[in-house]
């Protein structure tokens, strides 16, 4: 029993992470329209980056920010280059964005073999050590988890404030379901995008400190994977749904850490992305309830 | 002079020659190329033509390698029976993926193949007893290790380039002359507009199915060629990295474009070559390279350095003469369409109330009404695309309600569009000629091959489009890209590919708006020739003046309800039409 | 003064509109009249900035617009309400009326701005913290009207607000929209394809055909002396 609570422990921690990822994610496809295959590079980078900033010795916090600062003027520079071209042209079916957001990802897996070298490296304790625990209604809690999930939970939720709650966040909403009337309520369309592309990457920035926060190590192929798993959750949630994301990636870590704990570890990917396809082919609006920023 | 594709052909010779001479691993490569065409192909044919993005190709061109591997490996098959086994495997799982993926479009559409080609690489990897696992599949019969055999002859890494080369060019020359059919134009059709594809006849799930097994087929003799090539396969060959390397490559080529594809295919292959000499920056080379691509060749390689495809085989009507083919008209009893009580409630919103009316053969019949009145409603429900709340639509004695857009068309209910919807990246010709499809009957087969009756049947068809063009005023158009004409000329051809059809009962959604003089009056004769067929036409227009020249009675709709029906001059008498049109919003007008 | 000088609009080759001149006073209610495909819509998009101008000016109390993008000539006090009841589906009754409100000059407060929407239309206050897309087509044109209304513009241009509307709540509509233009000196432009019942609103008409001018004048005139013309713009 203990170990089936604490699967399911670890579960919603990781799962909350890959949430924050697919907020993220779909923060700039609602209003762009293009998915960022260099989400998962730029998840990767903002680790390493830190880890070389402490490096040299910069304290924690400004390590950290000048990381997530590095993330969001990455994202400017994919909106100018993979966004832009297609959004002034309207030629969304040409899909030139595939191949420029994947080349972003590439160029800055190439920086981070270059520069940082192609192994992995110790990720250090930030928050807590891998060895504190707390023992909580007789369960044994990893602490790093435990701020992990707090820390994934608090930002997931802080998004929803934004968007509900800020002049900006419901300019985002607006210029998600409809650009044309946004501009015409004086809503600065362009600058909205690149508001939601720079929330973007600091989403993926944290998300790349945490998740290499708790595997200890990062090397540069690390963001991939952790990508498509964002995408799933998203998918599983609905896109645009930000309780949904959440909903999704715990649902899809929780799973995981059972098949991994129960079956077998090598076969949790696969179950994550056959629940991915089931769920698309019988519910393609996603699991929890309507896509609420995409459709009327 | 020769034609382009002799001169495709002699390239393809010219680089089989060249690189016979090459080292050993410039073989490997140039084979590995010839491997990623195919794969771009197999991409392009879903992705650019039936327009469905693709993330999961990898498990396609996986699902043929392990299968030609195992089966010339441990089953001793020989490699064309293993190659016809891997493209046969991969297509039924094509297949079936088609019924899932059918249900979901764009980003969802992209999640559920990126899952498939995910799950095929966790199988890949976890199916040790059957593909070894992460230690991989060795010790398939290969060229560059001599173990490879075809027909009892060893085969050395020259003679396989030389097969695999074959195979490209057969594949695209199969390719080209199945996008210049009818099949190739349903494709396009699903893509740009499904509306579109089901008033020609057009099934649109039935036409992506096939794109799908074709495409999955494709992608798996793709793999069955890599499987011997390398020798050795591991599942990492296979992961999402490699689909989405395929995708890029058929993008980077140009979606649609054939010869993009061989130059993506190149480009992709090359280019990480040639960038070793930035040694340790040759990944970052690679990604920035990529990366602003589109922002110095906003139109691909293809747009570039490729004429744009083209999608019938005109060449047809000089090489053989036509044998008429006529569809008979049953001339039945009663009228030719008949509309019961039919009543169309969306949310709340009753569009049609209780409308009736009915059509014979050889009639024009107006349908007017202020914006909002219901008059494209209710050529939705009779064209199919909407299933009505209530009522029947009786055409030819059957009732109709309900039935599939495309289902209607095949009878012989032809539309036109409020917007046009056309393929603008097609000619006019080729638009009108998409009009033909339901009357096409010479198979996959034929259509590939070019056989001689498929040549006839694709001859007869232009030569009806040429009439059709001669009659809207647009037979010197008939080569230009519909994109880059008038819009006056749009809505001609649109109208032009209903009235090719050979219908029995066409409807036409304001054809007249937005045309000049000139262009009216060639709308007015193709109106008349077709009604001189014997076929019943209904109108949906504003455009008074037209419509007294045409027509021979009109029907009046004002907030779904029939208001009128007779002929021009009552209507412009009747207080009840004047009313609705200006709005006089007088007590008794107000019906709440 | 919002002043159009000659303006034509193309869409490819399609001239939508082709030549047009017209002024929008304030206090006044102008209608833009035609039948479907008149080039009514193409106009008023044209002065809000969401399709270019191929050729001509539009001036807007003698500011030319011609470089401005659409949120610019929005925050400079123009209102446009489009075709088809647009809103902000998703979003609640408030949050529509909050968004509108947020780039705004913010001239009274967002609590007086909603007092002043729910006053005009109370329904809308029992409702506000339904989604828009549960509205009733009238409702929602209500809605769409306090959004624009609570930004304060000087200029509001109307596209076809009566389509698809019971002609009771057509009523209720234009006689709102007549009081706003006399109350608060908004200059208004109504793009209306029921001529007779703009008329009844509008103190000045323009009469559009297949994208071109065809005559103008007072609403008395157009309305009164001239019924056939009117009809022939249609019929």
């Amino acid at each position: 029993m203990d170990f089936a609570l604490q699967l399911i422990f670890a579960g919603i921690s990781v799962g909350a992470v890959y949430a924050l990822i697919a907020v993220g994610l779909s923060l700039t496809f609602l209003v762009s329209r293009v998915i960022n295959f260099g989400q998962g590079s730029l998840l990767m980078l903002t680790a390493m980056v830190m880890v070389a900033l402490l490096g040299r010795g910069s304290a924690m916090l400004s390590a950290a920010l000048g990381a997530l600062g590095l993330a969001a003027i990455l994202m400017v520079v994919v909106e100018w280059v993979a966004v832009r071209p297609v959004a002034a042209g309207q030629r969304t079916d040409t899909m030139g964005w595939v191949v420029s957001t994947l080349g972003i990802g590439i160029l800055l897996q190439g920086f981070a073999a270059k520069f940082f070298g192609s192994q992995a490296v110790a990720f250090p304790s930030i928050l807590f050590s891998s060895n504190d625990f707390v023992s909580l209604f007789g369960v044994r809690l990893s602490l790093q988890y435990l701020a992990v999930l707090a820390l994934a939970v608090a930002l997931v939720l802080l998004l929803e404030l934004i968007l509900r709650r800020t002049q900006w966040g419901r300019a985002v909403r607006a210029v998600a379901h409809d650009p044309e009337l946004a501009s015409l309520m004086a809503i600065p369309v362009r600058r909205t995008m690149l508001v939601c592309f720079v929330l973007s990457g600091l989403l993926a920035g944290v998300a790349g400190l945490l998740v290499a926060q708790i595997a200890g190590t990062v090397d540069p192929g690390f963001g991939f994977n952790l990508m498509v798993l964002g995408f799933v959750a998203a998918v599983v949630g609905g896109m645009g749904n930000t309780f949904g994301a959440l909903a999704g990636g715990i649902t899809l870590g929780v799973l995981e850490k059972l098949v991994g704990g129960y079956v077998s570890t090598a076969a949790e990917h696969g179950i994550a992305f056959a629940v991915l396809m089931a769920i698309l082919a019988v519910r393609p609006q996603g699991l929890f309830g309507r896509s609420e920023l995409l459709k009327a | 002079m020769l034609s382009r594709p002799w001169l495709a052909l002699l390239a393809a010779l010219a680089f089989g020659v060249a690189m016979s001479f090459g080292s050993g691993s410039a073989l490997q490569v140039a084979t590995f190329f010839l491997i990623n065409v195919l794969l771009a192909h197999s991409v392009n044919l879903l992705t650019g033509y039936a327009g469905q993005i693709s993330l999961g190709h990898a498990g396609f061109f996986g699902v043929g390698a392990y299968a030609c591997a195992l089966l010339t490996r441990d089953y001793g098959l020989p490699l064309p029976l293993a190659l016809a086994a891997a493209m046969a495997l991969a297509s039924v799982v094509g297949y079936l993926l088609s019924f899932p993926a059918g249900r979901v479009k764009e980003f969802y559409l992209a999640m559920m193949t990126l899952g498939f080609g995910m799950i095929f690489y966790e199988v890949a990897k976890e199916w040790t007893a059957l593909t070894g696992g992460m230690m991989g599949l060795s010790g398939v019969p290969s060229p560059s290790l001599r173990t490879l055999a075809v027909f009892g002859m060893a085969v050395g890494p020259v003679a396989y380039l030389w097969i695999v080369l074959a195979i490209v060019v057969v594949v695209t020359v199969l390719l080209h002359n199945l996008i210049r059919s009818h099949f190739g134009r349903a494709y396009c059709a699903v893509h740009v507009s499904e509306l579109a594809a089901g008033s020609v006849g057009i099934s649109e799930a039935a036409t992506k199915r096939s794109a799908y097994t074709l495409s999955a087929a494709l992608a798996g003799l793709a793999g069955g060629c890599y499987a011997p090539l390398v020798a050795y396969l591991g599942p990492d060959s296979f992961a999402l990295s490699r689909s989405v390397e395929a995708l890029a490559m058929t993008i980077i080529g140009g979606l649609g474009s054939l010869p993009g594809q061989v130059l993506g295919a190149a480009l992709l292959t090359y280019l990480p070559e040639r960038l070793q000499i930035f040694a340790e920056y040759q990944f970052m080379a690679y990604g920035a390279i990529l990366a602003v691509f589109f922002l110095v060749l906003p139109k691909g390689l293809a747009g570039m350095f490729a004429a744009p495809p083209r999608f019938a085989k005109t060449h047809a009507v000089v090489s053989l003469e036509p044998t008429p083919i006529r569809v008979p008209h049953s001339s039945g009893e009663g009228p030719l369409l008949r509309v019961e009580n039919i009543t169309m409630n969306f949310a709340g919103l009753r569009a049609l109330d209780e409308v009736s009316l009915q059509l014979e053969r050889g009639r024009v019949l107006a349908l007017v009404g202020p914006n909002g009145s219901g008059k494209s409603t209710l050529i939705n429900v009779i064209s199919g695309v909407y299933r009505p709340s209530a009522g029947r639509v009786v055409f030819k004695g059957e009732d109709i309600a309900g039935r599939k857009a495309h289902e209607v068309s095949r009878r012989g209910i032809i539309r036109t569009f409020q917007d046009p919807r056309n393929i603008l990246h097609f000619t006019v010709r080729e638009n009108v000629l998409l009009g033909a499809h339901r009357l096409y009957r010479h198979g996959f087969l034929g259509a590939v091959c070019n056989s001689r009756a498929a040549l006839r049947e694709e001859a007869v068809f232009l030569r009806r489009v040429d009439e059709m063009l001669d009659l809207g005023g647009l037979a010197e158009l008939g080569d230009r890209v519909l994109g880059e004409l008038p819009y006056g000329t749009q809505r001609l051809a649109e109208v032009a590919r209903a009235a090719v059809s050979d219908p029995e009962l066409i409807l036409l959604d304001e054809p007249a708006a937005g045309l000049s003089d000139a262009e009216l009056e060639k709308l007015a004769a193709m109106i008349r020739r077709l009604r001189e067929r014997d076929l019943g036409i209904v109108l949906v227009e504003h455009h008074m003046d037209f419509l007294n020249d045409v027509v021979d009675g009109v029907v009046v709709l004002d907030s779904g309800k029939l208001i009128y029906r007779g002929d021009m001059d009552g209507m412009r008498r009747d207080p009840e039409v004047t009313a609705a049109y200006l709005g006089v919003a007088d007590e008794e007008s107000v019906r709440a | 003064m919002l002043e159009v000088r000659n303006l034509v609009v193309r869409y490819g080759a399609i001239e939508a509109v082709r030549d047009v001149s017209l002024s929008v006073r304030p206090g006044m209610v102008t209608a833009v009249l035609g039948a479907n495909s008149a080039g009514k819509s193409s106009l008023l998009k044209a002065i809000s900035g969401l399709v270019p101008a191929a050729s001509g000016s539009i001036r807007m109390d003698g500011e030319d617009l011609a470089t401005l993008p659409p949120h610019r000539r929005a925050r400079a006090g123009l209102a446009h309400v489009l075709e088809g009841r647009r809103l902000f589906h998703p979003l609640s009754v408030e949050e529509n009326l909050r968004v509108a409100w947020d780039f705004s000059g913010k001239v009274r407060s967002f609590v007086a701005a909603l007092t002043m929407a729910f006053d005009a239309f109370p329904v809308l206050g029992e409702r506000r913290h339904s989604p828009a897309r549960t509205l009733s087509g009238g409702q929602q044109q209500m809605l769409i009207l306090s959004c624009s209304l609570i930004r304060g513009p000087r200029y509001l241009l109307l596209d076809e607000p009566s389509l698809g509307l019971a002609p009771i709540v057509v009523q209720q509509i234009f006689g709102f929209i007549g009081a706003v233009a006399r109350e608060q000196g908004t200059a208004v432009l109504l793009s209306e394809q029921m001529a007779s019942l703009a008329l009844k609103v509008a103190d000045y008409g323009y009469l559009l055909r297949r994208g071109q001018w065809v005559r103008e004048g007072t609403a008395a005139e157009l309305a009164g002396s001239d019924a056939s013309e009117l009809s022939a713009a249609y019929l």
